[in-house]
């Protein structure tokens, strides 16, 4: 008995049994003028627009000035999968009652192929291009979205991975703005880092 | 400079045009690195970068470099790391990066070493060694893959000893050869290496005579004195290789349920020693392995006086000696500890099973009360180690510098080398 999606915003997800939530969709509008619908939940992962909407500035839609339409895309894309996925935590907690053991089992397979589905999409996701990836990072920093953030700042520390100092600067095209003593000092000092 | 630039303009393409980097002309890529990554976005960036590649992300340029310090200076990365060596069918190396949480195998050294199977503990950091007759070679780094520092061996043939470095100093401890021993010669002596020579001095306290050898004694190195404790009976006592003398002997056993004991330094600033106990508790299927800690004044070996003493975390303690399902009654045996760190944490793990994983422990620092250990986590076994379950393994700790970690990575030091001790 998967636990699906749709299914799992239909239930609730408060502490308390058979409260309702909010279906109500917010409009988002992107740098280039085109308007993105999301569900409040999935809005909510943003923490700006969260703010937003509890000061009661979201019902004609919020305006996005920072973020393009491609890059907008994504990130309601994201925030539709993780909002799914906190859902069924949360689903799972709530239920103890109706776990026998046939149905424990179920849901633990099911929750444990939706981590690797998550895991898979997160991956996809940051697979792209040097610049559309320093755009997923700045409109998540600007929408204050920590678990987008995290995974693309990792993406790009995982790149600076085992490389050494001419091959950083040459993935991310970054000008070497040392002096030739600088850069002298900076070697030697390297034992400093864990000793401060 | 001679050049007036429009205040707008990026800095990157003033370079360009003082020609100091050529570059496509027109291409829109090489600006947006440098544009979006500055700031708050590339500390988080660097925040993420593991500890061997700080030293690349370091001397990238300006802002990286900023953003390095910064990002160290927010979460400073002071926890020493936990270094396994591994004699399997062949030598190895694994570094357990607390920051990072992750495991790094380090290459073997290129030179020839030789097997080294025994530790020298030290404020500074434990490094390897080996013992024989003719010498007794420490390795130059904590990961084992610099050259060896060469001393001549203790004047007393040993088999068994505790080794510490002291500042400058080296202190040889116990574990004579009893069946080499010669007239007048102690099973117990201490010699103590300074300025290219042994010298003898006095021997070990007749309350941790019997048990003079590594095999039966935790040690805890500051930077001032050695500090030994019986593992068994919790005799300790301390040897400051400076003054050439040692302190009270006292019986530290604040719980007579503990079967083994074990030290390592405490926090910083006085001279402390932290104590772990573990003991067994609980009757028949549900017994569980408790294991405890407490504080002790360095200079008297009191256990300090209302210090709420801690216990790691039961579900880590069970995980580190977990229930043998085949064992009938697995409540006779006696769980046993070693323990290793510095003056901020260490490490704690089960020294008949090393391969089960280990507890980092971070020491509460200066102004907080209540006990020593703030807090406890969980290190996962190294993968390699647990490929070779066979293996003889020795746990060290120490802090682990960048240059280090280039070192292990094979390529040539990026400065001066750190000041070895006294060369023969």
């Amino acid at each position: 008995m998967a636990a699906t999606p749709a299914d799992a915003s239909s239930s609730s997800s408060e502490a308390v049994v058979g409260g309702e939530k909010s279906n109500k969709m917010i409009t988002l509008i992107s740098s280039d003028g085109e308007s993105f619908e999301a569900t409040e939940e999935a809005a909510k992962m943003s923490v700006t627009i969260k703010h937003m909407i509890e000061d009661g500035c979201a019902d004609d839609g919020i305006p996005l000035p920072n973020v393009p339409a491609k890059i907008l895309s994504m990130v309601i894309e994201y925030c539709n999968k993780h909002a799914a996925d906190a859902d069924d935590t949360n689903k799972h907690v709530a239920d103890p009652a109706d776990a026998d053991e046939d149905d424990d089992n179920n849901n633990n397979n099911a929750s444990a192929g939706e981590k690797e589905d998550l895991k898979s999409f997160d991956a996809s996701l940051v697979a792209v291009d040097q610049a559309t990836l320093f755009d997923i990072i700045l409109a998540a920093n600007f929408l204050s979205i920590k678990g987008l953030l995290d995974l693309a700042c990792q993406k790009v520390a995982d790149d600076i991975k085992d490389k050494s100092v001419e091959e950083v600067r040459e993935i991310f095209k970054i000008e070497n703005d040392f002096t030739k003593e600088e850069e002298e000092a900076v070697r030697k000092e390297n034992a400093w880092a864990f000793n401060e | 400079m001679g050049l007036s630039i429009p205040a707008s303009e990026p800095k990157h393409r003033r370079h360009r045009q003082e020609g100091c980097e050529a570059d496509d002309d027109g291409a829109e890529s090489p600006a947006i690195a440098a544009l979006y990554l500055y700031g708050d976005v590339l500390e988080s960036v660097v925040e993420r970068v593991p500890a061997p590649d700080l030293a690349a992300a370091a001397g990238v340029s300006r802002e990286w470099l900023r953003a390095v310090r910064s990002a160290l200076r927010r979460r400073p990365r002071r926890l020493p790391w936990l270094v396994v060596h591994l004699h399997g069918r062949r030598r190895r190396t694994a570094a357990y990066d607390p920051h990072s949480g992750a495991w790094l195998t380090v290459q073997a050294p290129r030179h020839a070493t030789p097997s080294h199977v025994r530790l020298v503990r030290g404020a500074r950091g434990d490094r390897v060694c080996a013992l024989s007759c003719s010498g007794l070679d420490v390795a130059g780094d904590p990961l084992g893959t610099s050259a060896c520092v060469a001393m001549k061996a203790p004047g007393v043939w040993r088999v068994d000893p505790v080794l510490a470095a002291v500042g400058d100093r080296v202190v040889a401890l116990g574990g004579a050869c009893q069946l080499a021993l010669a007239e007048g010669e102690d099973a117990a002596a201490v010699e103590v290496h300074e300025g290219g020579n042994w010298t003898a001095c006095d021997p070990m306290p007749p309350a941790l005579r019997e048990s003079a050898a590594a095999t039966w004694l935790s040690v805890a190195a500051t930077d001032h004195r050695v500090y030994l404790a019986d593992r068994t009976s919790g005799c300790a006592s301390w040897f400051d290789p400076s003054m050439r003398r040692w302190g009270p002997t006292r019986r530290l056993k604040p719980d007579a349920g503990v079967s083994t004991w074990g030290v390592a330094p405490g926090r910083a600033g006085a001279e402390q020693l932290v104590l772990f106990g573990a003991k067994r508790e609980g009757e028949g299927a549900k017994n569980k392995v408790v294991i405890q800690a407490w504080e002790v004044d360095g200079d008297t070996l009191d256990l300090s006086p209302g210090a709420a003493h801690h216990a790691m975390p039961s579900e880590m303690s069970a995980r580190l000696f977990p229930h043998d399902e085949d064992e009938e009654d697995d409540g006779e045996t006696f769980p046993s500890i070693g323990v290793c760190g510095n003056a901020t944490g260490g490490y704690v793990y089960n020294s008949a099973e090393p391969a089960n994983g280990a507890v980092l422990y971070e020491l509460q620092q200066e102004g907080t009360a209540g006990g020593a250990v703030e807090r406890w986590e969980w290190v996962p076994c190294a993968p390699s180690v647990r490929a070779e379950p066979l293996g003889r393994v020795i746990l060290a700790c120490s802090p682990v510098g960048l240059n280090e970690l280039e070192l292990s990575r094979g390529l040539p030091p990026l400065g001066p080398q750190r000041a070895c001790t006294d060369v023969q």
